[in-house]
């Protein structure tokens, strides 16, 4: 990510998520966003969104990081059904759970951060949704 | 009566071992022949930079006039270990009668020689269309020497462009060769040394530079090289690379080619940038692009199933199409890249130029998939149908922070 993009990502960031977001990059341009985001009417989660140093033409990778533990409605922990296509979680690293976001397909170098950090909120969403009615989050963000 | 033997040489080898000679006052200089078929001999003074069909064999140069050949010298070749196949070019310092060729063991006969221009050959071939040496001082990079890329780099050669830069991380497997450039003698190679060797085979004069590096993760070599060619043809498989280079040419403000073949190459589509015009992501974020891309190396199969996908799903991802169905679009995007790089007031763009106005455009194979909609080809010519190209309108995104950033 080039001096350019990243002033963007974090104008936007910065109007969307104030105070709640943390943009690093290392020595070779690896990016880290870390961020709080809450659920309307529901909980708070941290999320952790890494992407390589070629970012935007790769896609970033979403993390969930706090709270470490989260259940189904089943009471499973979901890094124990990870990967899950009907839960839209991808294999976990680091024992983190791993949000599917976009498609491969539908990536391109125009998708923000801020859009991710959204598309992510919308699992958060559907999770919570999930919790209450058994349903898997296939049934609210499709396939 | 024995059939007549086939003679040649590259002129500019030719010309190297004259001047050489004159320089070191050189009567007899060693070589070698590669020998096909037992009668059609190549003779090289110097490593010939490309591989050669058939068997080496020594052979010799004589620099002398054909009066000054004495028995003196027969014997000084047969001490050198000519065999009696072994070819002897007999060359007249001063140039001024045509080089001829002799078996050592019949040094009675004579054999004309066939003097190789290649690059010359390749200039003139097409002037109608294309002045001869325009595309000599070119420089074009290559991404990517799959199906698609190794026989786009052959094509620009045969048609004249000068130099090239190769670039490709992987080794021909025995799983590309229904569709690639290369041979199964070519199984285990790189794919750059392999692709350079059909280039310089087509144009030994052609400058060739190879880069076996991962264009995802060496940004700065590929922002670099892009600014260094005057076109860039992008022929992987993968969105990221395909990104990657784009955001290397809007960078660089070079033109570049995209070619893609879609699931079993039922089709594909082939992009052309220009610097001011909409992008590659300009063509995604504007509503996206249908069809995913052909997936035809498990590699590219473990990265385009998700994580979730049951066992056995990536392996049964790898469906390349034919060779015969990659074709149309690879010459499409050797058209538009020839349209690139010629200079405007040649004649291939009086009217090619306006006809290859738009910058995307869709080609479908067979009616699956994608195109399973389209009616018979048949005999309708105003319907959409298989097999025809369509070019399509891309407006630049106003809002693309590919293009826009600058």
């Amino acid at each position: 990510m080039d001096e350019a993009r990243r002033k963007i990502e974090e104008t936007v960031l910065a109007s969307t998520f104030p105070g709640a977001f943390r943009l690093t990059q290392d020595a070779k341009g690896a990016a880290r966003l870390e961020v709080e985001v809450t659920v309307p009417g529901g909980g708070s989660y941290g999320l952790l969104i890494t992407a390589e140093p070629d970012y935007p033409s790769s896609m970033p990778e979403v993390y969930l990081v706090r709270p470490l533990v989260l259940r189904d409605a089943r009471g499973r922990e979901l890094l124990s059904i990870s990967p899950s296509h009907e839960m839209h979680l991808l294999k976990p690293r680091n024992r983190f759970l791993r949000l599917c976001h976009y498609k491969p397909e539908a990536w391109h170098p125009s998708v923000t951060f801020y859009k991710v950090v959204l598309k992510s909120l919308l699992w958060l969403t559907a999770y919570e949704n999930h919790l209450q009615s058994g349903r898997p989050i296939t049934d609210y963000l499709g396939t | 009566m024995r059939a007549p033997f086939h003679y040649a040489i590259l002129a500019s080898q030719l010309e190297r071992l004259r001047s050489e000679a004159r320089r070191r006052r050189l009567r007899l200089v060693e070589g070698v022949a590669f020998v096909a078929d037992g009668e059609s001999f190549h003779l090289f003074h110097e490593k010939p930079s490309f591989p050669c069909a058939g068997l080496p064999l020594p052979c010799f140069f004589v620099i002398a006039e054909a009066s000054d050949l004495s028995g003196s010298l027969m014997e000084k070749l047969e001490a050198m270990g000519a065999r009696p196949e072994s070819p002897v070019l007999v060359l007249s310092p001063a140039g001024t009668a045509e080089p001829f060729a002799f078996p050592a063991g019949s040094p009675q006969e004579r054999f004309p020689v066939s003097v190789l221009s290649p690059e010359k050959d390749l200039a003139s071939r097409g002037g109608a269309i294309l002045e001869g040496g325009l595309l000599r001082e070119k420089k074009v990079l290559i991404v990517g020497l799959g199906s698609f890329g190794s026989v786009a780099a052959v094509e620009l050669a045969k048609s004249g462009v000068g130099h090239f830069v190769l670039a490709d991380n992987d080794r021909l497997e025995p799983g590309n060769l229904c569709r690639h450039a290369c041979s199964v003698a070519d199984v285990g190679r790189r794919k750059t040394l392999a692709v350079r060797d059909l280039v310089l085979a087509r144009n030994p004069d052609a400058q060739v530079e190879t880069f076996e590096g991962d264009v995802n993760v060496e940004g700065t070599w590929l922002r670099q090289a892009a600014r260094e060619c005057d076109l860039i043809l992008c022929m992987t498989g993968t969105a990221r690379s395909r990104f990657n280079v784009n955001a290397a040419c809007v960078g660089a403000g070079r033109s570049a080619i995209y070619a893609r073949a879609v699931t079993r190459a039922e089709g594909g589509d082939v992009f052309r940038y220009r610097p001011g015009g909409p992008c590659l992501a300009c063509l995604f974020s504007g509503g996206g692009v249908p069809g995913a891309p052909e997936v035809s190396s498990a590699r590219d199969a473990a990265e385009a199933a998700a994580d979730y996908a049951p066992p056995g799903y990536a392996e049964s991802l790898v469906q390349p199409g034919l060779a015969n169905d990659i074709a149309p679009l690879v010459g499409m995007a050797v058209k538009l890249s020839l349209l690139e790089l010629a200079p405007k007031d040649q004649p291939l763009w009086r009217k090619l130029g306006e006809d290859l106005e738009a910058p995307f455009y869709v080609w479908a194979n067979r009616r699956e998939g994608l195109y399973e909609e389209y009616p018979p080809l048949g005999y309708n010519f105003n319907k959409s149908a298989i097999l025809r190209w369509y070019g399509v309108r891309v407006a630049r995104d106003s809002s693309c922070l590919a293009c826009g950033l600058g």
